[in-house]
């Protein structure tokens, strides 16, 4: 617990701009992935 | 792009984002010292009270997507990245609880960072939810 909150910030910091990074890159995948399922039917 | 979309995001940036930063760039202006430097100034604008307007920023903008009823596709999206701002706003709260009890002390330019960091990611998915809330 106090490693966490001596470190909160760095941890969050990498953990939040990771994620977020990752979560774009999946919802543009899966708007590509649909529109691409749309255009095919 | 849809004009419904292009609306709602224009306002909740205008009456949402701008208009809450307004007050604390306001107050860290006023509260600089002579001589300070864009470092000064940076530090004095991404403090505590930023996290605080993310947090209420984000909260709002992930209800509204969750519970938005326009639109039949895309359910699992909303619901996902509503989710995922949240668990954000949540992690803005908590920064906010650690850097406003000032039991541990942080170096104020890596404070100042974290804030960017913290505010910049809770406010790109806010935007996005509240674009997928009119979809």
């Amino acid at each position: 617990m106090a490693f966490f909150l001596k470190n909160f910030l760095v941890i969050g910091e990498v953990v939040s701009f990771t994620s977020t990074l990752a979560v774009c890159l999946l919802g543009i995948a899966f708007v590509k992935q649909k529109r691409r399922a749309e255009s095919n039917n | 792009m849809n004009s419904k979309v292009t609306k709602r995001v224009l306002i909740w940036l205008f009456f949402g984002m701008i208009l809450t930063a307004v007050p604390i760039t306001a107050a860290a202006v006023m509260s600089l010292p002579k001589n300070a430097g864009i470092v000064d100034f940076f530090e004095l604008v991404f403090n505590q009270d930023l996290l605080a307007v993310a947090f209420t920023l984000s909260a709002a903008a992930s209800a509204d997507v969750i519970f938005s009823r326009e639109g039949k596709d895309g359910g699992l999206l909303k619901v996902g990245m509503g989710s995922f701002t949240m668990v954000l706003a949540f992690v803005s709260a908590i920064g906010y609880a650690i850097i406003k009890s000032g039991d541990e002390r942080f170096d104020p330019f890596q404070t100042a960072c974290a804030v960017a960091v913290f505010y910049g990611t809770s406010m790109a998915c806010s935007l996005v939810c509240e674009a997928l809330a009119e979809l």
